[in-house]
């Protein structure tokens, strides 16, 4: 128990950083708004625009920054009193005599109210009239579009009904914050492409989603094909919360969409990404109307957080921190890229991943070349020793269940197994230069990333993180001293519900740790597996990064 | 017991399920006018009504009823209590006589409930 409780502290923040969390110093109002059966070209009946907004009630300070949220698939029907929701079985959907309509758009007051307070305008949109039916997130993204479009005209000089002149003027819609949860993730990045098909009317500065499906990206034979098509978070800010023990999205399809963020074009930026693996959380007690997980439900090795506020207190850190970070300007970036401690209000481990805009990367190698992983990506010649070194993507990365490899169907990483029946210590040596065997100038970077997970293995400990240590090597013969990996981030063994998913996680070392080599000559970095005498790991996309924002 | 053996008892015992009490499936071939098919005929729709004593969840990840390797996502609710959740197989041509038949949300296993295998002499008309 005592080297549980000692990683877990490792895992925990150990120092007080500045908290989006906090209340801000204007004092909210807030309202209800429908307009009853507006037709939709995608949808098959007129649905109503349906949602609550969170606003300063002193709106002469305005136009403030605009942030949507859009919940996912739910019950919409309940008995008035009761917390148990259902579908119905007509269409359009009615509730039974008796029932009423599940206010879902309302379970993010507890963020919404909060965020209004710091000079936000919060809209959330009820989705009842597409819920509860197969798939219905390209939907979702035009009924995202229609309400912006509806609040394009209520900041019109002239207004409109409901709200009259009330909100005219003081919405920024250049600069716009979209929250989606569940279906509602996919749904809010087909709302950006949407945008972006129009000729981007609406100014998107920033996508987070929680717990998100991400259907359009379903492509192993076993599997629905939804149609969708694959929805990218291109050219604005994106993050990802994935609970660990969600007992919905079981798969934490979001992942998917954060491993494209490696590889997709952009011409906007620079734009970040990042994804937070909660341990911990699960997928409802993020919407305060939906009920407690699936009674049958139950989390590997992790405990499930029972306490709904305090995971109320995540979302609010994240989604109120990602918003002021990049529609706000404030400077709450360290909650995304998770190279410094998290706000003492999180008190459950968080796993960063983290990614900037591609262009502004040296990608050395991201496992995905013909001759990985013995050459990078690059061309430069790597070197092992005692080590089975074997690229694999997709299911290949997969060992038998438990064990899963949640990642997207393109994602490559190279699997490391130590010792390979040697007695040297294994080392995996990445040359960083081109073709050759060449030196290359990265005194332009800041840092060096990878990406990293323990795999569901024997080899692995348990209990205590998984560990090996760095150099680097410059054309000269110079050697940098060896650093722990552990200095940066824990390697945990895989958690997870239902199944033990290997989550690659980043680590982000400063060039400047590796203090003796000549970084305008750098020929390759050295991992060696120095501190546990087994193990196996996945490690993908390594590369140099800029400096922190 | 060796380490390893221990831990493939371990990873054994964390692949669980979750049941639905009473979860049972029966399948029917929506009325239409004309003469009684052949119980193989595969023209048409076949109607699968899935229920249980207790309620079908809505969740992010949709129900999928896989027969064999024919995969069947169009489904609705088939009571206001939701204890019935009914999907179409809208071509009965797909449908192999003997196919393992189950239903999951998605690719959750955990979800996962087998039925018995498919047999055209359960088809209702």
């Amino acid at each position: 128990m005592r080297r549980l409780a000692l990683l877990l502290a490792s895992l925990l923040p150990l120092a007080a950083q500045a908290d989006p969390a906090a209340a801000g110093p204007l004092t909210v109002a807030t309202q209800d708004y429908k307009i009853a059966a507006v037709p939709m070209p995608t949808v098959a009946y007129p649905i109503d625009i349906w949602g609550q907004v969170w606003y300063p009630e002193d709106l002469a300070k305005g136009p403030y920054p605009f942030v949507f949220l859009l919940h996912g698939n739910h019950g919409i029907c309940r008995a008035p009193g009761s917390m148990v929701d259902l579908g119905t079985t007509s269409f359009p959907p009615n509730c039974p005599p008796g029932q009423v309509q599940t206010p879902n758009h309302a379970g993010y007051d507890y963020l919404a109210r909060r965020l209004a307070s710091h000079g936000y305008i919060v809209a959330s949109m009820n989705a009842n009239a597409i819920n509860v039916r197969a798939n219905g997130n390209p939907e979702r993204g035009q009924v995202v579009v229609e309400h912006l479009r509806y609040w394009q005209a209520w900041n019109s000089p002239a207004g409109g009904e409901p709200f009259g002149t009330m909100f005219s003027g003081k919405v920024d819609l250049q600069n716009i914050g979209l929250m989606g949860h569940s279906r509602g993730g996919e749904g809010v990045r087909a709302a950006l492409e949407f945008n972006r098909q129009a000729g981007r009317p609406f100014g998107i500065k920033g996508i987070i989603e929680i717990g998100p499906v991400d259907f359009g990206r379903t492509t192993s034979p076993t599997l629905v094909t939804t149609g969708n098509p694959v929805y990218d978070a291109a050219d604005t800010a994106w993050s990802v919360i994935l609970p660990s023990c969600d007992a919905d999205v079981s798969d934490n399809q979001g992942m998917r969409a954060f491993d494209r963020a490696f590889q997709i074009t952009e011409t906007a930026g620079p734009t970040p990404k990042s994804q937070l693996y909660i341990l911990g959380a699960n997928h409802n007690f993020y919407n305060s109307e939906w009920t407690p997980e699936d009674p049958g439900f139950s989390c590997i090795d992790f405990p499930i957080i029972t306490d709904r506020p305090q995971q109320e207190a995540i979302g609010t850190v994240y989604v109120n921190g990602f918003m002021r970070t990049y529609l706000g300007g404030e400077k709450f970036q360290y909650l995304f890229h998770g190279d410094s401690d998290q706000p003492t209000s999180i008190r459950t481990p968080v796993a960063h991943s983290y990614a900037e805009t591609p262009a502004r990367n040296l990608l050395i190698d991201n496992f995905q070349g013909a001759f990985s992983p013995m050459n990078t990506l690059l061309g430069g010649p790597n070197a092992t020793g005692n080590i089975a070194a074997v690229r694999c993507i997709d299911t290949g990365c997969r060992n038998p269940p438990p064990a899963a490899w949640r990642h997207d169907p393109g994602q490559a990483a190279v699997r490391l197994d130590w010792p390979d029946g040697g007695t040297g210590t294994p080392y995996y040596a990445i040359h960083v230069g081109p073709d050759g065997g060449g030196p290359r100038d990265v005194s332009a970077y800041a840092l060096f990333s990878f990406r990293v997970a323990a795999a569901f293995d024997p080899k692995n400990p348990v209990i205590e993180s998984q560990n090996f240590s760095l150099r680097m090597v410059d054309a000269t013969g110079a050697v940098s001293k060896l650093i722990p990996v552990t200095n940066y981030k824990a390697i945990p063994y895989p958690t997870g519900y239902g199944f033990r998913r290997s989550v690659l996680r980043t680590v982000r070392i400063p060039l400047a740790d590796f203090a003796g080599v000549d970084f305008k000559q750098l020929t390759r970095v050295d991992l060696i597996f120095d501190k546990q005498p087994q193990g196996a790991l996945f490690l993908a996309d390594v590369l140099f990064a800029p400096a922190r924002p | 017991m060796t380490r390893r053996t221990i831990f493939s008892a371990f990873a054994a015992f964390m692949v669980f399920a979750r049941t639905m009490k009473g979860a049972k499936m029966t399948a029917r071939r929506p009325k239409q006018s004309g003469e009684r098919r052949a119980e193989s005929d595969s023209a048409g729709p076949v109607l699968f009504e899935l229920t249980a004593e207790e309620r079908w969840p809505v969740r992010g990840l949709d129900p999928v009823l896989h027969i064999g390797g024919t995969i069947i996502d169009s489904y609705r609710f088939g009571n206001a209590e939701n204890t019935s959740l009914i999907f179409t197989c809208y071509d009965a041509s797909q449908l192999q006589e003997g196919a393992a038949v189950f239903m999951r949300y998605g690719q959750d296993e955990s979800s996962r409930i087998d039925f018995p295998n498919f047999a055209w002499s359960t088809v209702k008309e």
